[in-house]
């Protein structure tokens, strides 16, 4: 997809490779807006815009710069203004923490296609992740994406990401071993 | 949990896929934006926005070069005139004195 023939094809609006590059980036750019969210509504939402935003850039979009990446980073950018915006509206309205609370639910959104026990707590630790680390689990780990690729979405350093992924894996694994630990000792006795 | 446990249930967690219709709406309506704007930068090809921004800078130097040339320029032309006048001046007193006092009068 990131080849001079099919970014040629794009930048001449080849309808064809319009619909390749949505179906290959819409369910993966989805699932990362919906867990960094946890909100499928506003990862909807944020989506409709990463592709409008794609479909006004296309024909201008240097072939150095990987679709991907770009995609990704622009899905980023739209959820943290997003954040910031309703930061901004929550300080106007004086929100309480109640209110805050009860705006956004804290649970993963997939917690419900969940098959087995592990992966419901695994689906529920990566939510209770702070959410930079939540992010970096979710491009490296789940989306498969490599380090590197990750770190130029979140626009740090190749090392600096390795750093953040293993301080979230380890977070989770603490997580996981906290929630798990009360279960255990009442099931003994 | 073991690290490379940890890695291998992470990457075997759902992997949804968004609603279909709601897919399907916005891409249609992406692409139909696409397409427009196919059309109209074909109709209408633009400099792209890094040619913009050089031509942009080049112009600006243009600019204070122009700026510092129209100055300073006019102050150094002064300066030479002054120069020269002041070194005319100097030659014409020496010819005035060296007629006055020529031996030949």
């Amino acid at each position: 997809m990131d080849t001079p023939e099919f970014r040629a094809r794009l930048r001449a609006g080849a309808a064809g490779a319009f619909d390749q590059v949505y179906a290959h980036f819409h369910p993966p750019l989805y699932r990362y807006l919906a867990r960094l969210s946890l909100d499928v509504s506003l990862a909807e939402e944020l989506l409709q815009e990463v592709w409008l935003r794609f479909a006004d850039r296309a024909h201008t979009l240097p072939d150095e710069i990987e679709l991907g990446a770009w995609l990704f980073t622009v899905a980023r950018n739209l959820y943290l203004s997003q954040r910031r915006r309703e930061a901004v509206r929550r300080r106007w309205l004086r929100a309480t923490p109640a209110d805050a609370s009860a705006s956004g639910s804290q649970a993963s959104p997939f917690e419900a296609l969940c098959s087995s026990r592990a992966q419901l707590e695994l689906e529920a630790g990566l939510a209770a992740l702070p959410e930079h680390q939540r992010e970096i689990l979710i491009l490296v780990a789940i989306e498969q994406l490599s380090p590197s690729q990750a770190a130029r979405i979140l626009e740090i350093e190749p090392a600096a990401a390795r750093k953040r992924l293993m301080r979230a894996r380890q977070l989770l694994a603490e997580h996981l071993q906290h929630e798990r630990a009360p279960r255990s000792a009442k099931e003994v006795t | 949990m073991e690290p490379d446990e940890l890695w291998k249930e992470l990457s075997r967690l759902p992997r949804p896929e968004p609603a279909p219709q709601r897919a399907a709406e916005i891409q249609q309506r992406a692409r139909a934006r696409f397409l427009d704007r196919a059309r109209t930068s074909s109709a209408d090809p633009r400099e792209p926005r890094a040619e913009r921004a050089r031509n942009a800078w080049a112009w600006f130097e243009v600019a204070v070069v122009a700026g510092f040339a129209l100055a300073y320029g006019g102050w150094t032309v002064q300066v030479v005139a002054q120069l020269r006048d002041e070194r005319l001046g100097r030659a014409e007193h020496f010819a005035a004195d060296a007629q006055r006092l020529d031996p030949a009068e």
